[in-house]
């Protein structure tokens, strides 16, 4: 005992779903529309202002359509529990007590930080838990357990989608528009839908297969332990019946879902109170909104840039800043960096896991939005050996691209005002045309400066983001 | 529909095995997400001895977003309106999904005991409630009397 078994850390490796990197999104060179010169026809300008805004607006759509699906499928492909990549008896991708929309954390990040024992595994949990289940009542109970929680086959919004074959790329042929009444939004809607409702199916897809192999194996080990053939044929993936024991005797309810976990949960670092990897991947900062004291004012009268999201607060006592630490349980370490699950024994001083080993630290650095994850975690403790003991961890730990969101949001609320000043001017410019004296003439010179000055804003605004890479 | 998540069948379970004095909160059968309630006005406040009807129904995001209340027996009060909508914090931004379905009815029935007429909900019964806190608190006690007795 006591050896770190590479095998078992190659393999787990090797079985994480292999997804390819996603390509790099092309930078927009032709950016000739937002600066489009002054034209000495208002009106053309007026439409002009407004269709080069939409012109843009879809062309950087376009052009990343594909790679956003291609990281949707990737995030997706990042949430399917493997068996084989187990963490201390739990695994790195969440049982499903959320739909699947829900998890829209940055599943990469997660998954580091619970292999570096930063955050806690997801279990698997229990419905229930009677303390008087006898040993052999437990590990029946764990036996059963699913990899993964039953999905929903058939969801509502999904109802009468096409999917077409889930093999092929393609499948913009399943919009129905025969008659050819459908508008380019529509049309858009419906791609969106129709790939959402694919992913949904590929997910399940994804998950079932291993679910199977899980089950494969159980049954594979329950066959050898019957036949007697000695432990070494064993699948190693699968866990010891006393690591069964040691898991889910003596866990804990977590209070926001009510399930029933091993003891080694995470918990709150202003209250101390528990929460499993599970419910704390759900919580985040709040959605972008106005302040409340903008509340009274009209909807366009509002300032895009006053748009805020605040930290999440505590879920217990609503501190500000909710932030949780994991302390890993010695004595329920295995799996990765560790011995096999199925070599587990209790109180068996196991193999020390080795958290000097920063490969996987680096490659959570080079996450999509260049947020470099270790800046993101403060170091509470160390001991004297200089390794990292507690962390910190909040929500915006595992969702780093929070501010981009925000940014999103506010820059698509500035589109929408400015199409609609845009609008509001040129009605204005038409009614002041049919009036001939001096006065609506100066009016027309001062909503043509308006405009002008909106249209640069708005595009120096559009092209500094880009300048910057 | 969608299987019922465990926590709110072992809220319901709760709420029976251990209920809150003055409150009740029962599943509708066709739909296990819907409760019928009723609170019991809190003694000493306008609304004492009256009963009153609230429909409470849990999202398909709880315990992520709060649940959805409203009262639906008429009440005068500075932070309900008309239609029997709630102006309570924790059913806003206030909202943590540690809270429950029996804190947030604590919550209301704590609402009744203390009417808060400067972050209004119903306009005018607020401004009634500043001017001339007697005669609203009067009103109040007139439609406990009114609307919410139990039917016999």
């Amino acid at each position: 005992m006591g050896n770190v078994p590479g095998k078992l850390e190659d393999e787990n490796r090797a079985n994480d779903v292999n997804v390819g990197p996603a390509t790099l999104p092309r930078t927009i060179s032709d950016t000739s529309d937002n600066s489009r010169s002054r034209r000495g026809n208002t009106s053309s300008l007026v439409n002009g202002f407004l269709r080069s805004n939409e012109r843009n607006d879809k062309d950087g759509k376009m052009k990343t359509l594909r790679q956003r699906e291609l990281q949707k499928e990737q995030q997706a492909k990042e949430l399917v529990i493997n068996y084989k990549s187990s963490v201390d008896g739990g695994y790195l991708a969440p049982f499903g007590c959320y739909s699947f929309d829900k998890l829209d954390y940055n599943a990469k990040t997660v998954k580091t930080l619970i292999k570096r024992r930063q955050l806690a595994p997801f279990y698997t949990p229990l419905q229930d838990y009677d303390a008087s289940w006898t040993d052999e009542e437990l590990i029946k109970i764990v036996d059963g357990l699913p990899l993964h929680s039953v999905f929903e086959e058939n969801l509502e919004e999904f109802e009468g989608i096409p999917t077409g074959d889930l093999y092929s790329e393609q499948f913009d042929h399943l919009i129905n528009n025969e008659s050819g009444t459908m508008s380019k939004r529509e049309r858009k809607k419906m791609h969106n839908l129709i790939f959402k409702a694919r992913l949904y199916k590929k997910r399940i897809i994804w998950q079932e297969i291993q679910n199977n192999i899980f089950l494969e194996k159980k049954l594979y080990n329950k066959n050898i332990l019957k036949k007697n053939n000695g432990t070494s044929k064993l699948d190693q993936y699968l866990p010891s019946d006393e690591l069964k024991l040691q898991l889910y005797r003596n866990g804990k309810e977590c209070p926001i879902c009510f399930l029933y976990y091993p003891n080694n949960l995470n918990c709150s670092k202003c209250c101390q109170q528990p929460i499993c990897t599970e419910c704390f991947v759900q919580i985040k900062r709040s959605h972008p909104h106005f302040p409340h004291d903008e509340d009274d004012k009209e909807e366009e009268d509002k300032d895009p840039q006053l748009l805020t999201s605040e930290p999440a607060k505590c879920p217990y006592c609503a501190s500000e800043n909710f932030t949780i630490t994991y302390k890993p349980l010695k004595d329920n370490e295995c799996g990765y960096h560790s011995i096999p699950l199925i070599k587990f024994k209790k109180g068996s001083t196991n193999n020390k896991y080795d958290l000097t080993d920063e490969e996987d630290l680096s490659s959570v650095s080079k996450t999509d939005s260049g947020t470099d994850l270790t800046s993101n975690i403060a170091l509470t403790s160390q001991d004297p050996l200089g390794r990292q003991q507690t962390y910190e961890i909040t929500s915006d730990t595992i969702r780093p691209n929070w501010e981009e969101r925000l940014k999103k949001e506010i820059s698509k609320l500035e589109r929408r005002s400015a199409n609609a000043t845009a609008i509001h001017v040129s009605n204005r410019l038409i009614q002041g045309s049919n009036g001939n004296n001096q006065e609506s003439q100066n009016n027309l010179n001062d909503l043509e400066q308006q405009m002008i000055e909106q249209a640069i804003k708005l595009s120096l605004k559009e092209n500094s983001p880009k300048k910057k890479k | 529909m969608a299987s019922l998540p465990k926590r709110i069948i072992k809220e319901t379970e709760r709420l029976v095995s251990d209920p809150v004095p003055g409150i009740t909160a029962e599943p509708h059968d066709d739909n296990l997400r819907y409760f019928s309630v009723t609170i019991e006005g809190p003694e000493g406040s306008p609304y004492e001895h009256g009963i009153f009807d609230l429909e409470l129904f849990l999202p398909d995001d709880y315990p992520m977003e709060s649940p959805k209340v409203r009262f639906l027996t008429k009440i005068y009060h500075p932070n309900i309106d008309r239609l029997g909508r709630i102006c309570l914090d924790v059913l806003k931004t206030n909202w943590s999904p540690a809270l429950q379905i029996r804190t947030v009815l604590l919550s209301i029935q704590a609402l009744l005991a203390s009417p808060n007429p400067n972050d209004p909900l119903a306009n005018d019964v607020a401004e009634d409630w500043i001017k001339n806190e007697t005669g609203a608190i009067a009103t109040a006690k007139e439609w406990t009397q009114k609307y919410a007795q139990a039917k016999e």
